[in-house]
């Protein structure tokens, strides 16, 4: 059986290639995770994530369209599955329910 | 126009292609020029092409790396035989574990030995000036046939040398042959510190590294150079240069430099100050002495000068400035040579102990090396039997003989890689214990590429080596016989790994004897008699002024004590043969020969102190005013004397002592061992003083407790000489000190012999694992007709049994020959014992019964029904 927990890295990655839509490709995906964690990351970490993800199952991918400043090089767009969305609620809905039995914080 | 576009370095994007994944280029390369163009935009050209870097070195990750492949057919058959290799490591586990452990100890032994070999040959080479320096010594030849080497000379010589001979020394200087011992006195503090006296040019000569001050620091007579550790002792971390120290509390000297502490394998690496030779000699002698030798001196040749050619130059000429018979030849002693090379015999130089070691510890590394590998042949061999189908199955489908051959080389190398860098981390973790043991200081040389070259090529030669036997045996077995199993190693199968098997245990025979008698000849000389009560007697040289001067105050207040039941003094310790002289002559002596004698003054209480033996006539009195031109003698210089009744005998003493030239023997006492108690005991002469003496002798009440004895003598010095320093010395820790070097000797022969009988019995255990389990089927049948255990263990265990009694007989003898080779270079000695050498092998015996037995007992218990069921 495929491994279906999803570490912090991983969901925030699976986070933006739902955020980034049609422009979720490795390297906006990594320049994005950058702006908003302002932590650094190189593209081949971010890419060897996202293949771990193709492989469990939460993401598909398929060759977009190229630009100029690629130099005329197709780019590899990510879409989340259902699995991969089921997969992330499921993880928040967790974190809430946490979040309400957590004592000084429930409801407010 | 604008500048050329800036592209993405051309080495990164070539290191990505080599080796990334085909199906990832495109998507990999638009990303990283996306990302490179970005970088471009907010920063410098250089960042950009940095990050590119950064980016590419950051793919390189399992998931987008090429699976290599090579089409090459040998590359997949090598590729095979390290499968193939590494399967069956993991198939028979613990074999293999025999076989990996036991190839590391004998590689960390090797390796250990050449860690010791190496820093034996490196001795003073941290010298700069180690080709041009040299020692002056000489032969003298005292008429006749004895002749002596030594390197202790006059100052005189040195100034000579100094002075006449500047064409072809750079430099010269006197150093004073000996280690002093002075008390440094910073702030009410205490050192006691070994160091040298030497000349100016000394601290050039010997290259010493500066950490402050200046190497020419010695020109002034109250001056001082301190070891960069003895320094941070006295001040801490207040700058030392030109601060004051007091010098055995009499004398102010100025530190006017610190060094580097010298390495241990340097000659002066037990000094811990260096001062100037006229601080030593100031006030008693000067340097022009002829007449009293008591200096080293080293030269630096001048460039195009060489040993041998200084060596003729200087040969006579200390002629025109001695009167003396003998005839003294010079030569010079090169730097190299010093570690290694320094015991002369009848003015030749001959074998030193310490080259002796240098080979001994050679050929044991390499035996035990040799043992770790004979295991692997043997197991090799042994488990080959298991493997023939498979080699009949490989030349059936085409092998050649070569490619089997290739692949049992392989098989080995790969264990012997295993051993190797198991072997390094096992050295690494004890280096520091073995280091303790051996009284080194050596490190693991991790960044030197020699050290690596070395140990690799090693390890090769040693898989090599383990795997050629199997190699060619294996590649010989005849396909079709090995795959209708009817292949039999036949009797000349086991001639070959029995033959290993007793050259095993012939060598950890050899050695367990070799340790056993180093070890019963420590015992042997510890049990010497010395001539004197060790026990409770302390020893206290009077350093401090204010020491001196008070003797009879001092003796009745620690007599008062009640812990003290005499005290003596003398002007030479215990501990040395220190004070040797010659210009005795006595009716009927022979003037041809030469006699040295120890000669020392004692005070009257200085026997009943000491406790020594008079075996005739009587010890010096105080009723006797005469005593003072009378002497007492030992045993051996009354056997020198060739006279039986020595007592009353008068003796001329040439340089006469206190002024007194004719004594009468008043007494004999047993020999007392104060040098080396390895050597026969040196001929002493003891004369009367009325003087105080700079050593102090204590003898502690019998039974009276030391250390509470010790606390109230404590008390008396520091009531009456509140400043002094005073340093006991307990004498038979001091006497102990003596056996240092023997004892580890006998500690390293103990932690070989250990690593050899654990490797040979591994090896037997794997042999007997092997060849109980070949006959698991005949043992199950014989259960089956009624066999009892102890029928199928005599069964299993005999034929060890012969193989260790072929082992004893051929270590016995060998064994003998180099014990008693060692043992004939100490004067005192012992008998070699038989019975050492029949324990030995009876221990050997039972050692090997129990590592077979385990296997065994184990396959005699066993259901036959287990080993007979499956066919």
């Amino acid at each position: 059986m495929k491994e279906t927990r999803l570490g912090e890295f991983e969901e925030v990655l699976l986070l933006l290639v739902g955020i980034l839509g049609e422009e979720a490709y490795a390297f906006k995906i990594a320049e994005e995770f950058e702006g908003q964690t302002k932590r650094a990351v190189s593209i081949g970490a971010v890419h060897s994530t996202l293949n771990r993800l193709l492989e469990k199952g939460f993401l598909t991918s398929e060759m977009g369209s190229s630009s100029p400043e690629r130099g005329g090089r197709r780019k590899r767009i990510y879409t989340i599955t259902a699995h991969g969305s089921r997969i992330l609620s499921d993880s928040r809905d967790f974190k809430v329910s946490l979040w309400n039995q957590y004592p000084g914080f429930a409801n407010g | 126009m604008s500048k050329r576009k800036p592209t993405p370095p051309w080495y990164a994007e070539h290191l990505l292609l080599w080796f990334l994944k085909e199906e990832l280029v495109e998507e990999v390369l638009g990303d990283l020029d996306e990302k490179f163009y970005h970088t471009l935009d907010k920063s410098s050209r250089l960042k950009a092409k940095l990050n590119y870097w950064y980016q590419v070195v950051h793919y390189i990750r399992p998931f987008a790396m090429k699976k290599y492949r090579s089409n090459s057919t040998s590359f997949i058959m090598f590729q095979n035989y390290f499968k193939i290799g590494y399967r069956n490591l993991f198939k028979n586990k613990f074999t293999s574990f025999i076989n990996v452990g036991g190839l590391a100890i004998g590689m960390s032994v090797a390796m250990l030995v050449s860690l010791w070999v190496k820093d034996e040959l490196s001795y003073n080479k941290t010298h700069k000036n180690y080709d041009r320096l040299a020692q002056v010594m000489f032969h003298s030849n005292w008429g006749g046939t004895k002749v002596s080497t030594t390197g202790i000379v006059t100052t005189g010589l040195g100034t000579l040398l100094k002075n006449s001979y500047a064409s072809y020394f750079e430099k010269v200087a006197l150093v004073r042959a000996r280690l002093e011992e002075r008390i440094f006195t910073y702030k009410d503090d205490h050192f006691i510190e070994n160091g040298y006296y030497m000349q100016p040019d000394g601290p050039e000569m010997f290259s010493l590294k500066m950490v402050s001050g200046s190497a020419n620091g010695l020109k002034e007579m109250r001056s001082v150079l301190l070891s960069q550790s003895l320094a941070k002792k006295i001040f801490g971390d207040t700058d030392p240069v030109n601060q004051v120290v007091k010098f055995n509390e009499q004398t102010d000297v100025q530190v006017t430099g610190v060094y580097e502490d010298l390495p241990g394998n340097s000659k002066f690496h037990d000094a811990a100050y260096f001062a100037p030779i006229d601080l030593f000699i100031h006030g008693w002698s000067h340097l022009n002495v002829w007449d009293n030798y008591n200096m080293f001196v080293f030269v630096q040749l001048r460039d195009g000068v060489d040993f041998n050619q200084a060596s003729t130059l200087i040969k006579d000429i200390m002629k025109p400035y001695i009167q003396e018979v003998r005839q003294h030849d010079l030569f010079l002693h090169p730097m190299s040579k010093w570690h290694l090379f320094s015991e002369f015999k009848d003015g030749k130089q001959v074998t030193s102990d310490r080259i002796t070691f240098v080979w001994f510890y050679g050929a044991v590394g390499i035996f035990v090396l040799l043992l770790a590998c004979v295991n692997f042949m043997n197991l090799s061999t042994a488990r080959s039997e298991n493997r023939a189908k498979e080699i009949g199955v490989r030349k059936s489908m085409g092998s050649a003989r070569i490619q089997l051959f290739n692949q049992f080389l392989s098989e080995s190398i790969l264990v012997a890689v295993l051993a190797f860098t198991l072997s390094l981390l096992f050295v690494s973790l004890i280096l520091s214990w073995f280091n303790s043991l051996a009284g080194k200081n050596m490190i693991m040389p991790w960044s030197e590429p020699f050290f690596w070259l070395g140990g690799l090529g090693f390890t090769l030669m040693t898989g090599l080596l383990a795997g050629s036997y199997p190699a060619i045996y294996l590649s010989s077995f005849n396909p079709v016989k090995s795959l209708k199993g009817t292949f039999r190693s036949g009797k000349n199968a086991s001639l070959p790994r029995k033959v290993l098997v007793v050259f095993q245990f012939t060598v950890s025979i050899a050695l367990i004897i070799g340790t056993l008698i180093v070890y019963q000849q420590i015992q042997h000389v510890k049990d010497r008699p010395v001539g004197y009560l060790r026990d409770g007697l302390l020893m206290l040289p009077k350093r401090s002024s204010e020491l001196w001067g008070k003797h009879d105050l001092i003796r009745n207040e620690l007599v008062k004590t009640g812990a003290v039941e005499e005290i003596g003094v003398a002007n030479y310790p215990l501990t040395n043969t220190l004070g040797n002289n010659d210009g005795f002559s006595w009716e009927g002596n022979n003037p041809s020969e030469y006699h040295s004698f120890n000669t020392v003054l004692v005070n009257h209480d200085y026997g009943k102190t000491i406790g020594w033996e008079l075996l005739q006539g009587r010890d010096f009195s105080r009723d006797n005013k005469s005593d003072l031109a009378g002497v007492v003698i030992t045993e051996s210089a009354r056997q020198i004397m060739e006279i039986d009744n020595p007592i009353g005998i008068s003796l001329h003493y040439e340089y006469g002592m206190n002024g007194i030239h004719d004594f009468t023997i008043l007494g004999v006492v047993n020999d007392l061992i104060k040098g080396d108690p390895f050597k026969s005991s040196v001929p002493a002469i003891m004369f009367l003083s009325e003087r105080d003496l700079l050593w102090m002798f204590i003898r502690i009440k019998e039974g009276y407790p030391q250390n509470e004895a010790l606390a109230k003598i404590d008390n008396v010095f520091k009531t009456l000489t509140p400043s002094a320093y005073v340093d006991f010395k307990v004498l038979d820790e001091e006497y102990s000190a003596k056996f240092s070097s023997e004892e580890r000797i006998g500690k390293l022969a103990t932690f070989f012999a250990v690593l050899a009988v654990i490797i040979s019995c591994l090896g037997l255990f794997g042999l007997a694992l092997f060849l109980t389990e070949k006959r698991s089927k005949e043992i199950g049948i014989r259960k089956v007709l009624g066999a009892s255990i102890i029928g199928i263990w005599r069964l299993l265990t005999q034929d060890f049994v012969g193989l260790v009694m072929i082992s004893s007989v051929i270590a016995i003898p060998v064994a003998y020959f180099f014990l008693d080779r060692w043992i004939s270079n100490y004067d005192y000695q012992m008998d070699i014992s038989w019975w050492v050498f029949g324990v030995t092998c009876m221990g050997a015996l039972l050692i090997a019964i129990l590592t077979v037995s385990y296997q065994a007992i184990k396959s005699a218990m066993a259901n036959p029904v287990n080993s007979l069921r499956s066919e």
